[in-house]
């Protein structure tokens, strides 16, 4: 689906906003899942930073949610290996931390793009899906 | 008395006093075992306390992400679709599992800071500060509560000095201060935070400043402190009556630690409340202590 289209007169249905979830945690990739199935987006998820960066190639994802801590490639490594590629490196990237001091370093890194991340513990439902339909409005 | 009493009392008193020499050394090697048992002793609750907290460290930072999963499945569950299938009395049990659960990761994070306070690892990251970002973070963390509330927030930012500090403490330090507002102030109240640097002999908030500062104000139109229980509020877990009786919850933890972190930075904190009325907290750190990086 390409833009909006005028479904009839009075309706535009914009077309469903596909999030990547990178979530190592079964139950928290679940729940992530499925509040945003809820809120209208298409919402699948990858386990590891190896699998999340196939998925990426393969379906295009409009933002991509990436937990910090997991196995085979963690979420920083994942951020550099996507900033490397041109068409892999404007996608909105949210990172999920789960310990505060994780902060200071993740502000490093996404220091050359927009840095955005949430505290897992501080952070409610409601507040992730605030922040991600905030990024994809400020998309081009 | 005769020349031979002179000589038996001068000898009698040279054995005592090589006595005395032989059991004053004693003595010292005594003294000095004991110092030493006593250094070693010192060392090794300094390693069990430090052990203590790296343990609680580990353990708070473990439990968060469970925590969290709980938290966003039962507000799944509160706020989600399968709301309607609750009756009246499982909704309400569900509210309060989930303020419950609220409560637990607030503990938790009380843990963290207290853990990294008692460490000392709380000094180990200076940076330099962005104020503006350092509030966005904030407000980000807040806006749920404040929007719910209907609250008028407000932040003025005047520090034309760096600053550089442990960016963590400091936003743990503004941030406890501003939820504190924010949890305390009814529905329709504001809360305005302001940050500036004043020189020395600069009136703030009621006092003389000694050395040029950063200085903090956080107001609020809140429930305030009762004036017989002002004295305690940075006393370890005492919550005001008057906040019990409302039934917010908190840890009775966040002004404890808030001071103990302004006194890291060689700062003072202290406040006016009128009860009903509202709160003013200030804040003040010397610039030397947080100059540049």
């Amino acid at each position: 689906m390409k833009g909006p289209y005028l479904k009839n007169k009075n309706t535009i249905i914009l077309p469903m906003k596909k999030i990547l979830i990178i979530e190592d945690d079964k139950a928290m990739a679940s729940i992530l899942q499925e509040s945003l199935q809820e809120e209208g987006f298409g919402a699948t998820f990858a386990q590891d930073g190896e699998e999340g960066l196939e998925r990426i190639k393969a379906e295009h994802p409009d933002l991509v949610l990436l937990d910090v801590m997991m196995p085979k490639m963690d979420g920083k490594e994942m951020l550099k290996e996507l900033r490397a590629h041109p068409e892999t490196k404007n996608i909105p990237v949210i990172m999920l931390t789960n310990v505060g001091d994780d902060i200071d370093t993740i502000s490093d890194i996404v220091a050359l793009d927009t840095p955005d991340y949430l505290v897992k513990a501080n952070t409610s439902m409601d507040m992730i899906v605030e922040r991600i339909k905030q990024r994809l409005q400020d998309q081009p | 008395m005769s020349d031979h009493d002179y000589k038996k009392l001068y000898e009698d008193t040279s054995e005592e006093l090589e006595q005395c020499q032989v059991d004053a050394k004693k003595a010292a090697k005594l003294l000095m075992r004991r110092d030493i048992a006593l250094t070693e002793a010192n060392n090794l609750l300094r390693q069990t306390n430090k052990a203590k907290s790296e343990f609680i460290s580990l353990a708070a930072h473990q439990l968060r992400s469970p925590v969290a999963t709980i938290n966003w499945y039962i507000s799944n569950l509160v706020d989600g679709k399968e709301k309607k299938n609750f009756s009246e009395k499982q909704e309400s049990k569900l509210l309060q599992i989930q303020s419950s659960s609220k409560h637990m990761a607030e503990l938790i994070d009380t843990f963290l800071l207290m853990s990294r306070l008692e460490l000392g690892t709380s000094g180990e990251n200076r940076k330099d500060i962005d104020f503006d970002v350092l509030l966005n973070d904030i407000k980000m963390d807040m806006n749920y509560m404040i929007s719910q509330k209907n609250i008028t927030y407000e932040t003025a930012i005047d520090v034309n000095t760096p600053v550089c500090a442990d960016r963590n403490m400091l936003k743990s330090i503004v941030e406890n201060l501003i939820s504190n507002a924010v949890k305390y102030t009814p529905k329709e109240g504001s809360v305005t935070s302001s940050f500036s640097v004043l020189v020395s002999g600069k009136d703030f908030g009621g006092r003389s400043l000694q050395k040029e500062s950063l200085c903090v104000k956080v107001i609020d139109t809140g429930l305030g402190i009762p004036k017989e229980q002002q004295g305690r509020i940075f006393e370890r877990l005492f919550r005001a009556d008057n906040v019990l009786s409302k039934d917010i919850q908190g840890t009775g933890l966040g002004l404890y630690i808030v001071k103990l972190m302004i006194l890291q930075f060689g700062g003072d904190i202290w406040f006016s409340s009128v009860e009903n009325e509202g709160t003013s907290f200030f804040v003040s750190i010397p610039v030397h202590m947080i100059s540049a990086c």
